[in-house]
């Protein structure tokens, strides 16, 4: 009966160790496959920011145009409720 | 707005520091980016590039700086090799070693990676260091048919890449007096706000406190150290509000 009892219980707790493992290798695998994406961020910034840049110039071009189309809008719209 | 603009409007600088006051690094590490450049909106930015600047060019790919960190549990030869690996694996991307690159971080490495965009080939300079488990990479890149026009540029930020504990130690000293006697006004003043019994944050906010000596404070420190760069500036601004609020509670 003792003998059964340690069995169990060694193999319990070795499964629980391999687990343990198991999760190490699956973080240290994980830390080393992230590795790198400072560079890539950087990277990928280098680039991302230009559309970001020309995004918020084509916004402005934009705005630009609605704020010059609006007054004339409202300009025809005004003398043409003077002319009734 | 997704740019914050030219660097010398106060106003557009204030906003980051409120947000990232709770954070103490014992070590700043700055560059000083090129005049007359753009500082782009870090909350549209990676959490790990810590600041980007962006230059004018009349083509669509805008030539840009910026710095990104990374905590690494690896040397810096492994982590060359990993982004070496990264790079290899993109068919849009050519990697190369430039070779050793000495910092005041230390060694470190610089590379140099040519990506296609849709707007043409993107020609990076990047210089990677490793200290303390983090990873620091300084990214320059333009156009490929624009680099060599903005490659002293591009040299100078490389070269002004620096690591301190305090960033007062990195000006003159007829400055660094000017400073310390300004940081001790502000001190006195914060320290006034703060009697009136109002929170620290409350105190740091106030009209008054803002009016009166913060965005006086700020504005000469942009004026007055602008061969310290923008990013020292912020970075100064950052840690001079951090010590505001450490010294109050």
């Amino acid at each position: 009966m003792i003998s059964f009892l340690l069995i169990a219980l060694l193999s319990f707790s070795s499964t629980v160790q391999g687990r343990d493992d198991l999760q190490d290798v699956a973080i240290n695998t994980d830390k080393l496959w992230r590795t790198g994406s400072g560079a890539h961020d950087g990277s990928y910034t280098a680039i991302s920011t230009s559309m970001i840049a020309w995004g918020i110039g084509l916004a402005i071009g934009i705005g630009i145009l609605c704020a010059v189309l609006r007054p004339s809008t409202n300009t025809s719209g005004s003398s043409s409720a003077h002319c009734h | 707005m997704l740019l914050e603009g030219s660097y010398n409007d106060p106003e557009q600088i204030n906003v980051p520091f409120l947000t990232e006051t709770t954070k103490s690094e014992s070590f700043h590490c700055f560059f000083i980016p090129p005049k007359g450049w753009d500082l782009a909106d870090q909350s549209k930015l990676s959490p790990r590039v810590k600041i980007c600047f962006i230059g004018k060019s009349s083509n669509n790919l805008l030539p840009s700086v910026n710095l990104a960190t990374e905590e690494v549990d690896v040397s810096l030869k492994t982590y060359i090799d990993i982004v070496k690996s990264d790079c290899e694996r993109d068919p849009n991307c050519v990697w190369r070693d430039l070779g050793k690159y000495n910092t005041p971080l230390g060694e470190g490495r610089l590379t140099e990676r040519e990506m296609k965009t849709k707007w043409g080939v993107s020609r990076q300079v990047q210089l990677i260091v490793i200290k303390d488990h983090r990873a620091y990479i300084l990214t320059a890149g333009a156009l490929k048919e624009e680099f060599s026009r903005h490659y002293q540029v591009f040299e100078a930020v490389l070269r002004s890449l620096t690591m301190t504990e305090n960033l007062t130690a990195s000006v003159s000293l007829e400055k660094k007096q000017l400073l310390q006697k300004m940081m001790g006004n502000l001190q006195t003043a914060f320290a006034a706000a703060i009697k009136t019994g109002v929170s620290i944050e409350q105190a740091f906010e106030s009209k008054n406190f803002q009016k009166e000596f913060w965005k006086p404070f700020q504005q000469k420190i942009i004026n007055d150290f602008t061969e310290m760069g923008a990013y020292w500036q912020i970075l100064l601004l950052r840690d001079v509000q951090h010590q505001l609020f450490k010294r109050s509670t």
